[in-house]
């Protein structure tokens, strides 16, 4: 580190001691949907939840002998990343009773991109495997759903299970070979397989329709009523990502989820302990790409098209920058990347040709001064008995 | 109750054993010595299936299990604590130990043996094992591995970079593990605190065994002692 980083970083710190940084970028994410008002508020709520922790330790000295304000202080800080997570939802909510058909748009891309980051997560921030090919599962659920849909006619919810299925399959194919290799070569191979696929989708004419994708692909339905509504689309995405988020969450506090976490934090100690390490890569292959078909029919009933080009290398590159922003396997983190990849794009539209210099600055700052990620587990040095 | 016969393991052309013998009781501490790159810790992984034989054969309780897949032989009862500790630093001394139990099935008695064991580990089971001291990684480390429940138990190395008060006490907790009618096979470079604790012992060089005896009989060799004891000692 050179003279000038070790002196700027601190102050920075100083200025924007990371609790206040946190709370600001929030309130500037939200601003444009809320409107100053409700963002100054929330700029201080969420001010409160994060500092709650600091707090806390302060706090909870001064008021051991009330025992409801202590408790009650201890319970804010530890659950203040959940906390978080409700106001992010609250805010989803926010935009569709205003209903402004860009913001809802906008946030139907939040969550199915939530999906896919979640379902990156489970291979890549719990398993431990680098993966640079997520965007070809997402490309095989989407294309299953249009194929399945216009060709045989089956309903969302069959042609849905069946894109995840197959999205499932593709990924447990891939991974026996790929299970081979570790970390960096794991990443070639599974890179090397998004490009096949989109190579295939760009030429294969007479069932993809090459470069010209797939059009009139039919909105999803409910017991025959269409949701070709955004507000309705919307409702449905959020359902689904909070199922998926259900989902995962209960697996990972499986004996499953267990074994995962024990294969990333130490392979030979795992299999020392009867887990068989292959088995269990290979379950988190499936299990991640299965919920990127779902995404992919998701995606592909929202949009109508698809075609080759929405499944690029950079796709794929966008999902993983989604859960390392996150925070590597945490489940909330995964939803805020998706919230703030996707969504500050779209709030720095009025800068028009800058915006993507403001994302990249925005990132490289968040990584500084939350290395972890945003959800990230950092390692706990001293514990303090509550 | 653990038969080794004339095994050979190779790494790629490299030979690592050569024919090694050995055979371990059931109730005994068996002890394997030999300098560095004798073959040691090659000989437990083989035991454990991570490494495959490429001749001779591992019986274990009269059942042969050469070369099947280390899940499988947890599942028999013979638990293989790795070189190192190798706890999952992330995951706190609670989760570390029910992972312990993945195999075989959680049980609130081998949970309750490893606290008992270990009190150390019980005030701490909701710390994140990363931020216990060496020796008490290793304690966690040997209670992790008697988690599921063995018929025997394999160490490797368990006073590694541990310190010597400490060392003491991991070793005081193996004769009682034993007492408990665990048997164990023991890999150690601190042959002399070996040598004490066990009841037989071989010594390993190049991949075979050249000398065995009771480890009562072997402190007293004057070829072990120059070689492994350093001259004397107190």
């Amino acid at each position: 580190m050179s003279v000038e980083t070790k002196r700027i970083k601190p102050l920075l710190q100083n200025i924007f001691s990371r609790p206040l940084f946190n709370a600001l970028l929030l309130s500037l994410l939200v601003l444009p949907f809320t409107g100053p008002k409700t963002a100054v508020l929330l700029l201080f709520a969420s001010l409160l939840l994060l500092l709650s922790a600091k707090l806390s330790r302060k706090l909870s000295s001064g008021f051991t002998h009330i025992k409801g304000i202590s408790s009650l202080i201890s319970l804010i800080s530890r659950y203040r990343s959940q906390m978080l997570f409700l106001l992010a939802l609250l805010l989803c909510i926010t935009p569709v009773l205003h209903n402004s058909p860009y913001t809802v748009d906008v946030l139907t891309l939040c969550l199915i991109y939530s999906i896919l980051a979640l379902g990156l997560n489970v291979i890549v921030g719990m398993t431990g495997l680098l993966h640079l090919g997520f965007a070809a599962f997402y490309a095989i659920g989407a294309y299953t759903y249009a194929l399945f849909s216009i060709n045989v006619g089956i309903s969302f919810w069959l042609a849905a299970t069946l894109s995840a299925i197959i999205a499932a399959l593709s990924g447990f194919i891939l991974a026996f070979p790929a299970l081979r290799l570790k970390g960096d070569y794991l990443a070639i191979v599974t890179l090397g397989f998004g490009e096949i696929l989109r190579i295939i989708l760009n030429n294969w004419k007479e069932v993809t329709n090459g470069p010209n994708g797939i059009s009139k692909i039919p909105p999803p339905s409910i017991f025959g009523y269409s949701l070709d509504n955004l507000g309705h689309f919307f409702y449905l995405s959020l359902a689904v990502a909070i199922l998926v988020f259900v989902v995962i969450g209960r697996v990972e506090q499986s004996a499953i989820g267990r074994a995962w976490v024990a294969i990333r934090e130490d392979e030979i100690a795992a299999s020392s302990l009867g887990i068989d390490v292959t088995r269990y890569k290979l379950m988190s292959f499936a299990f991640g790409s299965f919920w990127a078909g779902l995404a992919g029919a998701l995606f592909a009933s929202k949009m109508g098209f698809i075609s080759p080009e929405s499944f690029t290398f950079l796709e794929s590159a966008l999902i993983l920058c989604m859960v390392i922003l996150g925070g590597l396997g945490s489940r909330y983190g995964a939803v805020a990347g998706a919230f703030i990849l996707i969504g500050i794009p779209e709030l720095l539209r009025d800068v028009q040709t800058y915006r993507m210099l403001f994302l990249g600055i925005t990132l490289i700052i968040l990584m500084l001064f939350m290395p972890g990620g945003i959800g990230g587990k950092r390692a706990v040095s001293v514990y303090i008995k509550g | 109750m653990l038969e080794i016969i004339d095994i050979s393991t190779y790494y790629g052309d490299v030979r690592a054993l050569d024919g090694l013998t050995i055979k371990v009781n059931k109730g005994e501490i068996v002890s394997l010595l030999g300098s560095n790159g004798a073959g040691k810790t090659t000989a437990l992984m083989t035991i454990s299936g991570v490494l495959k034989a490429r001749s001779g054969r591992v019986l274990f309780m009269n059942e042969d299990i050469t070369n099947i897949k280390p899940h499988l032989i947890i599942e028999k009862g013979l638990s293989h604590c790795p070189e190192g500790r190798r706890i999952f630093p992330r995951m706190t001394v609670a989760e570390n130990l029910e992972l312990g139990a993945f195999r075989r099935g959680l049980k609130k008695e081998n949970l309750e043996m490893s606290y008992w064991l270990f009190p150390v580990l019980k005030e701490r089971a909701k710390q994140k094992a990363g931020t216990l001291s060496g020796g008490e990684q290793q304690m966690l480390a040997l209670a992790r591995a008697l988690m599921c429940n063995p018929e025997l138990l394999m160490l490797d190395e368990p006073s590694l970079g541990i310190a010597p008060m400490l060392t003491e006490k991991i070793f005081d907790s193996l004769r009682t593990i034993n007492e408990k009618g665990i048997t164990i096979l023991l890999v150690e470079q601190n042959a002399y605190a070996a040598l004490r604790l066990s009841h037989r012992a071989y010594v390993i060089e190049n991949g075979s065994v050249k000398l065995q005896g009771l480890s009562s009989d072997l402190l007293l060799n004057e070829g072990v002692k120059n070689v492994y004891l350093g001259g004397h000692r107190t």
